[in-house]
């Protein structure tokens, strides 16, 4: 299937989904209601309190599938795409090379027409073996050429800016044989060397995202990501899916709905595997652009596993789950900005005609006593049911909550839904024009 | 059991607590102002039987009748000043309550205040001012809102000014008659002293020129 094959196809329920709630957003804007904020945070707390539950009753309900002890371990390639990473690829092949395994592998780097100092680095790493590209053919491209070539039972897709944990084979190999069927094992991404402001913020989002929330999804069957920074792979899944998506913005989702839709499983192994990600807002700003893009996308794609009886869990939850959140998002989007704008619009009032700007919207002084919104309530559960994938999380990698996560934790909590619906609608508007012009 | 159910019941469970929880901090509040404005309603009640008592005694223009209504006119007024400002704290922290009935309570004991202050400025000398306020909550009003504020100020600056907020989304049949009186349709809309109209958002300086700024309330004998 081509791209454009693939556009023509999105005139479907889905879509029209979207465009309700797209047009129930127009119509709240204009009739906006800060009450209405209310009513949405009861139910988005409510519902993300239902996950939670359910999250937590499935992990202690479900048997701990311990992995097998290996008497022969599968072969194993490492294939690294690699464009003008220069300053990362040196710390990235050590950390690869370091990693555990009682067989020998391969370690390849496909380098996609780097004009950098990449050839200079490569030369330090007599063992590792490289595949050039005389020209930039994209990521997807070279490692569709690497799969043909290579002949191991499982092929390690690294990113160049990641340091994998040296335990991550030992631990991630062995998950293929807890299940019929696994096409894809993904570890527990997190952020390496968190400097920037921006980026211990999301060493706070990986870790309640990548963490817990991944690990139950992997008992239920719901992994639809195969996270580009490092994911095992089974060659024969590989090559019977045909390998990656060469025209997606985000081939590490599309891939993983492709791995389910052709009724392979995903796994999941609790090491910690950090990867660069950006430092600033701007970068943040791109990537996600990106992200979102590729996901509103992906959901059309394959909106035939929409409620799918074939596909047991993941087709009965977690993708109708994934379009709910996205769709809330968009809606979180209207009645966030619109809090905002009716919030500025007061301050402008207020300042226009010299009055002292007080607002304590959860906490309210009333001669001397103060009394507390209701909704603080809610704000509590919400903050809870964040707090449970957040600890779990932590837990499993044997990290301790730090005095310095405090800070970017609680300016998250409260920045994150800010951003996501922000970058969310930005991201559909970008889609949907983009589909506009290959209709 | 499912497993979906079972999560279900839990959270249900554990919203229950919470909506509880929500229900309980709604409900105390609520209890608070009912206390108050019986209070309030009480006051109302005594003052009116002392102004029927001074019409069947003495019907004579007198100091005593003077201060009788100003006793309505201006010391309940502030009592109720404080009640309302209360009263719009909870409401905003309100999730579940019902403020129907406690804010036509309050509307009733103003719109008597109002007219007892307008019958003190007919048959006696005094200072006071009064400032009808037309405003809504709902849809709200970002303009009502900061109104409210600049009135506020201005009472705070001036305690001979008085103000009677009027909600014109209250289903109390007396609000549209007033509103007639005066041919204003505008939210936020002021009326100063029964005759001065203004239909839009008035700032504190224009607010402050048209009122005669005291700082106390003096009842000048005849």
């Amino acid at each position: 299937m081509t791209f454009q094959e693939q556009r023509i196809g999105l005139r479907n329920i889905l879509l029209f989904a979207v465009a309700l709630v797209v047009l129930a957003s127009i119509f709240l804007f204009i009739f906006f209601n800060p009450e209405y904020s209310k009513a949405y945070y009861i139910l988005v707390a409510s519902i993300g309190l239902y996950i939670t539950v359910f999250y937590v009753l499935t992990d202690q309900n479900e048997p701990v599938v311990l992995p097998l002890k290996l008497k022969r371990f599968p072969s194993v390639s490492v294939l690294i795409p690699s464009y003008n990473s220069a300053k990362s690829l040196g710390a990235c092949l050590s950390a690869v090379l370091k990693m555990n395994y009682p067989k020998k592998f391969t370690v390849w780097v496909i380098d996609d027409g780097s004009t950098d100092n990449t050839a200079e680095i490569l030369k330090k790493f007599k063992s590792v073996k490289v595949f050039r590209q005389p020209t930039n053919i994209g990521k997807a491209k070279g490692l569709n050429q690497m799969i043909k070539k290579v002949k191991s039972d499982l092929i390690v897709c690294v990113d160049s800016d990641t340091y994998p944990n040296p335990n991550v084979l030992l631990d991630c190999v062995p998950r293929f044989f807890v299940k019929k069927n696994v096409g894809a094992v993904t570890p527990f991404i997190t952020v390496a060397n968190p400097k920037t402001f921006v980026q211990r913020m999301q060493q706070v989002e990986y870790f309640s995202g990548f963490g817990f929330y991944s690990k139950v999804a992997a008992q239920l069957d719901g992994l639809y990501v195969a996270p580009g920074p490092l994911t095992v792979f089974s060659r024969k899944a590989l090559v019977a899916i045909k390998g990656f998506d060469e025209d997606n913005l985000t081939e590490d989702m599309e891939i993983a709905l492709r791995l389910h839709s052709h009724g392979f499983a995903l796994e999941y192994c609790p090491t910690q595997v950090p990867t660069d990600v950006p430092a600033t807002l701007m970068g943040l700003y791109k990537q996600r652009v990106r992200w979102y893009r590729g996901t509103i996308f992906n959901l059309v794609k394959y909106k035939n596993m929409f409620l799918s009886p074939s596909l047991n869990e993941f087709g009965r939850f977690f993708f109708p789950a994934l379009a709910v959140f996205v769709s809330m998002i968009l809606l979180s989007f209207v009645v966030i900005w619109g809090l905002i704008f009716y919030g500025i619009y007061q301050w402008f009032l207020q300042l226009q005609y010299s009055l002292s700007v007080n607002h304590f919207p959860l906490i309210r002084f009333v001669f001397e006593n103060f009394t507390i919104n209701s909704l603080a309530v809610f704000v509590v559960v919400a903050v809870a049911v964040w707090y449970v994938f957040f600890k779990h999380s932590i837990s499993m990698i044997h990290i301790k909550s730090t005095a310095s996560m405090f800070l970017p934790a609680l300016v998250s909590i409260f920045f994150y839904p800010l951003m996501i619906s922000f970058v969310y609608t930005i991201s559909l508007f970008k889609e949907l024009k983009a589909s506009k012009r290959s209709w | 059991m499912n497993r979906y159910v079972q999560a279900g019941l839990v959270t249900a469970a554990i919203l229950a607590v919470v909506f509880a929880t929500v229900w309980l901090m709604d409900d105390s509040r609520i209890s608070v102002l009912n206390g108050e404005i019986d209070s309030l309603s009480l006051e109302s009640e005594t003052n009116r039987i002392l102004f029927f008592h001074n019409q069947v005694f003495d019907p004579s223009e007198s100091s005593a009748f003077c201060e009788v209504i100003d006793k309505s006119a201006t010391i309940r007024s502030n009592e109720g000043d404080l009640f309302f400002s209360k009263l719009a704290a909870f409401e905003n922290a309100n999730l579940l309550g019902n403020y129907g009935s406690l804010k036509k309570k309050y509307l009733l004991n103003r719109i008597e205040l109002w007219l007892y202050t307008t019958m003190l400025k007919q048959k006696c000398r005094t200072n006071v001012v009064s400032v009808l306020y037309f405003y809504r909550t709902h849809p709200p009003c970002a303009e009502c809102q900061v109104q409210g504020e600049i009135l506020e100020v201005v009472r705070e600056k001036c305690p001979n000014v008085k103000i009677f907020a009027l909600a014109v989304d209250e289903d109390v049949d007396l609000v549209p008659l007033i509103q007639a009186q005066y041919g204003v349709t505008a939210v936020p809309s002021l009326v100063i002293d029964n005759n001065v109209v203004l239909g839009s958002l008035t700032d504190q300086n224009k607010l402050l020129s048209i009122v005669s700024c005291d700082d106390k309330v003096v009842l000048f004998q005849n």
